[in-house]
């Protein structure tokens, strides 16, 4: 409960100063040609990543899981990959090599890039675990290999697609570094920009409301599109899998075409585009110094950001895990909604929290962890509650029955065989903290630097050279958990055709939300 | 009668050794047939082939006089209407239960036509259009799977062990109504199953399958009481094998004495290596009546070893003199108790094999 309270407070806090300025000033706020404008951008650049996240992934999906296409275990992996790479850094790459790019078109084809993995794994799996019965009764039942993919296993296979597309979407609405790059004006743009002239609060203030009322309309969307999904097994006997289709030589070409250029220009463009400015910099010299003092500040505000995280999400993991109450789930799902609150609102609610209420706290190193830990709670809370769950609640009764108090027998038993979990959790916070960039750079102390400010601070003057080493550095440290990933997907059985065991599915969906969202 | 299927040196694989290895068999219309065969026999890759989900290696397939796989001809499932019922209803989740039933129904008679709310009347499911596949147990989601398969009214029906994902009482309760309604329409039918009881109850004849080869096509009493080999026998039910010291006319000597044989058996073969009798062949005669044996009747006496009993009926295990065992089953209890001496007399003919060791 404290936890939730906790977590809530910049956003009420906003909530209050909004309503504080009157009822005039919000309306005038509202109504203002440009507020139109933003939201019409916003929603252009989401929908446009949609279409984009759909094109690119579905071709990929059914290529990797339905065909017999060579080198599918490889294309799983490079399809993952993109997660690794920090949106922003991926639009910093593509501008340095193309600097003319700019605009909507450019966000939306970066962000298409960066975010087509959100969908194109679960769709894989999701494809791949079907059962074969629902396609062969289709058949039997007179309908042709179209006809049968419009109405079984497109149908069926959508609701992992459109959970997929919606974290997606959610993550477009919330990005910030790349509408930044390409000077798109959507919300989080123009907020950032209303901040920093400072003069003009009560925008920035409403203009936060309306996305996160957008990006909660997106969380609510996905969990019941995701709920939906797990009631489409049905029986309990063996599945059998779909037999892949054996491509002719062209369609063979056709497709690995397809995948070859995918993967160009998903990882060979930004990889060659920061190799080239990696060279650049050697050339010219660089300091050191410099990328481990801002290593070391990433690390250091990270860290004790997920500390927070993990010691607020805790108690709600073990409740959640435990009971099934209204308030816990109620709690849980008031968690869960902080998927919903991106970091450049976070970090302007805080900033006015610490100015109004406690002004030494303000650009403290403390106020930095506290916003990624509630940013990032969502995160730590699935991370452990999963594992949790994992341990039978017999082995604790247990303990309990041979003479364990209640936390000896936590501590001994389930914390026991739960921490690896909640260690995992704990590190996914740490490194995607590492790559937040707009919370950031309101929160952070004067002179206090991380890899993700660093690297903003070069692509902003256009020094697009010097910030090479930083989007290295940051490509390496988010790689970890997209590495896991795709070892969790590659280890899969059902890669090569044969039955798929039904309980790796719930970890691969599970795994993607929490890289996902990442900031 | 006419011909609804036929198979014709069928070989069906799946790249490497074929699983279905040259069977040829003939389906008459409005017949039904079950292919009884243990796990990895093949039964399910021939349903698979029938279907036209698998392209077999060789031989073809006809489906009322027109091939639809051969040499020179593939015709894919959807234009064979050929039903199936899969082994987990394999319903549609996303559909309610009048979308699955519809499914294969052109689109205007979906939604319009009474054919239905006929077809789940048909099913015993009245008034469950709306229901969505996950809010029915599985007996229901079979019968959903059945009636989607029959609305288009499919020249041949294939049942892949439909019944096997049921509970014990709910298995005989569907399958014997599943066998009234489609004796009703007169559907030819192909059931594949691993269940000799089902096989022998629901079918009119039965397809033995072993190792990728059909063995014997027979009624179910032929295949239960003369099968074609030990195999089979062993296969269809419980079986008492004695070995054969000697051979005298349609008898042959074991331990039970001179068990007459079926003529053709000793007929054909050569010197028989062991005789079988089915359990219910034999009776127990409680022991005041040991020592008098009756005129050529074949017994032997030996003592009580072990009781099986399932209420209708029970097997007892007999240990006798000379150290064979022998099951004897007795409708009800078998009025004994494990330790009494009892003498197994021989009621019926038995069937001779070749001694499979030898």
């Amino acid at each position: 409960m404290v936890a939730v309270v906790v977590t809530s407070i910049p956003l009420l806090y906003s909530l209050v100063r909004t309503l504080d300025a009157g009822g005039e000033s919000i309306v005038a706020a509202l109504w203002r040609e440009r507020t139109l404008d933003t939201t019409v951008t916003s929603l252009t650049l989401v929908i446009g990543v949609i279409i984009g996240c759909l094109v690119l992934a579905v071709p990929t999906a059914w290529l990797l899981a339905r065909t017999s296409i060579p080198g599918r275990s490889l294309f799983l992996v490079t399809a993952a990959l993109p997660l690794a790479v920090p949106s922003y850094v991926m639009a910093y790459a593509w501008i340095a090599e193309f600097p003319g790019m700019s605009g909507l078109w450019a966000a939306i084809w970066v962000m298409s890039l960066a975010t087509f993995p959100y969908v194109a794994i679960p769709l894989t799996a999701a494809l791949r675990n079907q059962d074969a019965g629902q396609e062969e009764a289709a058949r039997s039942l007179g309908l042709g290999p179209l006809a049968t993919a419009r109405r079984v296993t497109i149908p069926m296979a959508w609701p992992a697609a459109a959970a997929g597309l919606l974290l997606a979407a959610l993550y477009t609405l919330s990005e910030f570094g790349t509408v930044a790059i390409f000077r798109v004006d959507a919300f989080t743009r123009v907020i950032y920009t209303a901040y920093r002239a400072s003069f003009d609060r009560t925008s920035a203030a409403v203009l936060s409301l309306l996305l996160v009322a957008l990006a909660l309309l997106l969380v609510i969307l996905e969990a019941r599109v995701r709920g939906r999904s797990g009631r489409w097994r049905l029986g309990s006997g063996v599945r059998r899998a779909v037999p892949r289709q054996q491509l002719s030589g062209r369609a063979r070409a056709l497709g690995l075409l397809w995948l070859i250029s995918l993967t160009v220009v998903s990882l060979g463009v930004p990889a060659w585009s920061l190799t080239m400015r990696l060279l650049e910099t050697r050339r010219f010299g660089f300091d050191f110094t410099e990328l481990l003092g801002a290593l070391a500040g990433s690390i250091t505000a990270s860290a004790i950001g997920a500390a927070i995280a993990i010691a607020l999400a805790l108690p709600i993991a073990i409740l959640a895990a435990r009971y099934t109450s209204r308030v816990v789930r109620g709690i849980e799902g008031a968690a869960f909604l902080g998927h919903a609150l991106p970091g450049v609102v976070v970090g302007l609610s805080l900033v006015f929290l610490t100015l109004a209420v406690l002004p030494a706290a303000y650009q403290t190193l403390i106020t930095l962890a506290f916003a990624y830990a509630v940013l990032f709670l969502p995160k730590a809370i699935g991370a452990s509650r999963s594992s949790i769950a994992a341990v039978p609640p017999a082995l604790e009764s247990t303990a309990r029955s041979l003479g364990r108090g209640p936390v000896r027998a936590w501590m001994t038993v389930t914390g026991r065989l739960a921490w690896p979990g909640i260690a995992a959790g704990a590190l996914l916070v740490l490194l995607t903290a590492m790559k937040e960039l707009p919370a950031t750079l309101m929160l952070r102390p004067t002179g206090f630097n991380t890899l993700a400010t660093e690297l903003w601070s070069r692509t902003d003057v256009e020094a697009f050279g010097d910030a090479a080493p930083y989007a290295l550095a940051m490509i390496l440290l988010a790689s970890v958990p997209a590495w896991l990933m795709g070892r969790w997907l590659a280890g899969t059985p059902g890669t090569d055709g044969q039955t798929g065991t039904e309980h790796d599915e719930p970890v691969q969906v599970q795994q993607v939300t929490y890289v996902g969202g990442a900031r | 009668m006419t011909v609804s299927l036929q198979l014709r040196d069928l070989v069906v694989g799946y790249g490497g050794e074929p699983v279905v290895r040259g069977v040829s068999l003939d389906v008459n219309h409005g017949d039904f047939l079950a292919v009884l065969g243990a796990s990895g026999s093949g039964k399910t890759t021939l349903l698979r082939a029938i279907a036209g989900y698998l392209r077999p290696t060789s031989g073809s397939i006809s489906v009322e006089g027109e091939i639809v796989a051969g040499p020179h001809t593939w015709i894919p499932p959807e234009k064979r209407h050929i039903g199936v019922v899969p082994q987990e209803g394999a319903l549609f989740p996303q559909l309610d239960v009048a979308g699955n039933i519809g499914f294969g129904l052109p689109r205007r008679q979906r939604r319009t036509s009474k054919r239905v709310s006929e077809l789940l009347e048909m099913v015993g499911l009245a008034g469950l259009e709306k229901a969505r596949p996950d809010e029915l147990s599985g007996g229901q989601q079979q019968r959903v799977a059945l009636a989607r398969a029959l609305a288009p009214a499919p020249k041949l029906l294939l049942l892949d062990e439909p019944f096997s994902s049921l509970d014990a009482a709910l298995r005989v309760e569907v399958r014997t109504e599943v066998h009234a309604l489609l004796s009703e329409i007169g559907t030819t039918t192909i059931l594949v199953t691993h269940d000799q009881e089902e096989a022998l109850s629901i079918a009119d004849r039965v397809a033995v399958m072993s190792v990728g080869q059909i063995e014997q096509v027979d009624s179910p009493w032929r295949i239960y009481e003369a099968p074609s080999t030990l195999g089979i026998a062993r296969f269809v039910g419980d079986l008492v094998e004695l070995p054969v010291e000697q051979v005298r006319e349609d008898c042959a000597l074991t331990a039970l004495g001179w068990v007459p044989v079926t003529a053709e058996d000793l007929r054909a073969g050569a010197s028989p290596g062991l005789i079988a009798l089915r359990p219910e062949q034999l009776a127990l005669v409680a022991d005041r009546f040991v020592g008098a044996p009756q005129d050529a009747t074949p017994s032997a006496v030996g003592i009580v070893a072990a009781i099986r009993y399932h209420g209708h009926d029970s097997l007892t295990t007999v240990r006798l003199d000379d150290g064979t065992s022998v099951a004897v089953r007795a409708a009800g209890g078998a009025g004994v108790a494990v330790g009494d001496q009892v003498r197994v007399v021989v009621t019926g003919t038995a069937r001779a094999f070749a001694d499979p060791v030898v």
